[in-house]
């Protein structure tokens, strides 16, 4: 709203003479369009994956006795201790030969991996709220396995998959190594890394920064709007049910 | 029960065969059969950035003239830039041509990432001899060029308000430290800021002001000795009167109070702003206070350099200055591609791109010749002249390596809250020192 000049003798005064040209060229010059279409696709994605894979594995872990399934249930627990980091190297290198960098749906992959311990982590430990008397009910009613998970256990674990799906939406949206290391190409570049480039050397255009900011904090605060209510109910997963 | 489960799992795996399906099918397709190897090119150079880059316009020129050369260019933002290439050399897989820092070079050389350029330079004798004495150096390994440098200011001038100045007593820059520390009292009773200082960065205070603060005190001779590891050490007696200097100068109340708090762009906004009377930054700050300060501060802006030390050993005129970032080839490059690789190095720091990147208010690496006839702004114009009776020396952080570098960033701002003596900040330094010699 306000131009440059403006800003830097006064960082914190009101625009004497509000315009939007820093949002026009936040979208013409810093292509944040294309950033946010990016960042859409990979988030939407890596959300529903997780939660898709997250669900039915920790479904089975809760549920099943099988053999080493302790052991399974501790290494997708062990996920959660290893920074991510340590491994953008390797993942790089192993992207590199698999021939998946720089495509739309590369950041999926890692974005997904490292979300998946923690989603089962959550799921597992609600399921096991979940009364067992529901299911056995539903199956002597004569429904079948598949269905008695989607149609019973799931409804029952929203508030928990509404918790999920905030965590690992905010987690996409603003995850910046991966984005950084495995995109090339400025056409597929997420919001992290298009907000940065703002940012020169020495100068940096904070006007055009801040117009870019308000953009890319508009979707989260929407997703946050829409599950609110299901994740003050999640907030409590997993505690104590009176 | 039995049967569910494997319901489930069937279902999970065919869905992730879906997913892998549908991803396997997305390869890109590149580009036709060019007649050229396409040039994997990484650079920080956008030609949408603002403020306009000099080197973004040369590398849309050099397309423009040569059509032929095809590239495959990835552009990122400076910090990102450097995280991703440190990134890609552990991974060994730089692309055929990026920028490298003077810090990088040794360990990139040791590893055999790079290519010496020396063949390239030698091709082309107008090229090489045209560039600043020294401007290579930090790139030389060995006796061998790594890197081709295109800009590399000072890191320290000092801007100042001469009106400010005046008023303080000073019809000019003061020429002696003793003259300036009065400078810097006078401004203090006048309730005015002396310097405004935005070191939350902590690379300003080693930068833009112990480089050359530090060269005055103890020659270059001390700096070099001290990198090859051959005897100088941060104890000596000369490094730590420069330490003391520089805390001297918070003592009596040259910086703002919150000089830890705010970072560069924002040390000028008080500048801006008529409440500070100078600042202190690299040749890059001309170009932000012409399009930023308002036009009467503009104006009444002066550039200087920090005044002769009375009685210290070093070169009265020295100015941190000359590192920077620099081309650099990879050594696994494609030789079919170096041909056009020098073209394109050459039209980006030879002495017709000088020109350019002096009208960009940059400093170039090569010489101009009849540097009248270009148009220029005032302020470069005063950085010209003020270059002219300088001599540049090296700066710290571009040659020291990153944990030493870090270590230094960290004690000097301690020694700027007072947390440490001068001599304790040596010390501090110079243990970091030996741990990093002893390896």
């Amino acid at each position: 709203m306000k131009t440059e000049q403006e800003f830097s003798l006064n960082i914190m005064s009101l625009p004497s003479k509000p315009q939007f040209q820093n949002f026009i060229d936040a979208f013409e010059i810093g292509k944040m369009g294309t950033y946010f279409w990016n960042s859409a696709f990979v988030s939407l994605f890596t959300v529903i994956f997780t939660i898709l894979f997250g669900f039915f594995t920790a479904y089975i872990l809760a549920r099943f006795k099988f053999p080493f399934r302790n052991v399974i249930y501790f290494m997708f627990l062990t996920g959660m201790l290893i920074p991510i980091h340590g491994l953008l190297i390797p993942i790089f290198i192993e992207f590199k030969a698999l021939g998946l960098l720089n495509k739309h749906v590369t950041l999926i992959f890692p974005y997904v991996a490292f979300n998946l311990s923690m989603a089962i982590f959550l799921f597992e430990n609600f399921i096991k709220t979940v009364p067992l008397d529901v299911e056995e009910a539903a199956v002597i009613d004569g429904s079948s396995s598949t269905n008695t998970v989607l149609r019973i256990v799931l409804p029952l674990c929203m508030p928990v998959i509404s918790t999920a799906v905030i965590l690992f939406f905010l987690g996409a949206w603003n995850e910046f190594p991966f984005a950084l290391v495995l995109i090339e190409s400025a056409n597929l570049r997420t919001l992290p890394i298009g907000l940065t480039n703002f940012n020169g050397q020495y100068t940096a255009n904070y006007t055009q920064m801040l117009a870019a900011m308000a953009i890319v904090v508009l979707p989260v605060i929407i997703v946050y709007l829409a599950f609110s209510k299901k994740v003050m109910q999640g907030m409590t997963a997993g505690a104590v049910k009176g | 029960m039995k049967k569910s489960y494997r319901a489930l799992t069937s279902t999970a795996l065919v869905s992730s065969m879906v997913l892998l399906a549908a991803c396997g099918s997305n390869n890109a397709s590149e580009g036709s059969e060019a007649a050229k190897p396409k040039i994997k090119f990484m650079h920080m150079y956008d030609k949408n950035a603002t403020p306009p880059s000099h080197q973004a316009d040369l590398i849309e020129n050099f397309k423009k003239a040569n059509p032929d050369v095809t590239f495959d260019e990835e552009v990122q933002s400076h910090d990102n830039y450097e995280t991703k290439i440190k990134t890609l050399s552990a991974a060994n897989e730089l692309p055929d041509l990026f920028l490298v820092k003077p810090s990088m070079v040794a360990t990139f050389v040791e590893n055999g990432l790079l290519l010496p350029l020396d063949d390239q330079l030698n091709k082309d004798a107008a090229w090489k001899d045209g560039f600043i004495e020294g401007s290579l150096d930090p790139y030389i390994v060995d006796g061998k060029t790594y890197g081709v440098q295109m800009s590399g200011g000072p890191t320290h001038v000092i801007y100042y308000n001469k009106e400010l100045v005046a008023n303080a007593g000073f019809a000019e820059f003061p020429k002696t430290w003793t003259e300036f520390e009065t400078l810097i009292k006078k401004l203090v009773e006048q309730k005015i800021t002396p310097i405004a200082l935005g070191n939350k960065g902590k690379w300003v205070a080693n930068s833009s002001y112990m480089s050359t603060l530090g060269d005055r005190f103890t020659g270059t001779e001390w700096f070099n000795s001290l990198v090859a590891n051959e005897g100088a050490k941060f104890t000596d007696p000369e490094f730590v009167q420069a330490l003391g200097a520089l805390q001297n100068l918070v003592k009596i109340g040259a910086f703002n109070k919150d000089m830890n708090s705010i970072d560069n762009n924002q040390q000028r906004t008080s500048y801006y702003n008529g409440k500070a009377a100078m600042f202190i930054e690299g040749s890059w700050a001309a170009n932000a206070v012409e399009s930023s300060a308002p036009k009467d501060i503009v104006e009444k802006t002066g550039l200087a350099v920090f005044p002769a030390i009375e009685g210290a050993k070093g070169a009265q005129n020295s100015v941190s200055g000359g590192g920077g970032w620099a081309y650099a080839v990879n050594a696994k490059v494609d030789p079919a591609k170096l041909d056009d690789i020098q073209k394109l190095i050459k039209s980006l720091t030879d002495s017709s791109a000088a020109k350019l990147i002096l009208e960009y208010g940059d400093i170039p690496s090569s010489k101009v010749e009849n540097i009248e006839s270009i148009e220029l702004s005032p302020m470069s114009k005063q950085l010209v002249q003020l270059l002219e009776t300088t001599k540049y020396t090296p700066i710290y952080d571009t040659r020291m390596s990153p944990g030493l570098t870090e270590s230094m960033n960290t004690t000097l701002q301690e020694l700027m809250i007072g947390k440490y003596t001068p001599e304790q900040a040596a010390e501090a330094m110079q243990k970091e020192y030996d741990k990093e010699m002893k390896k």
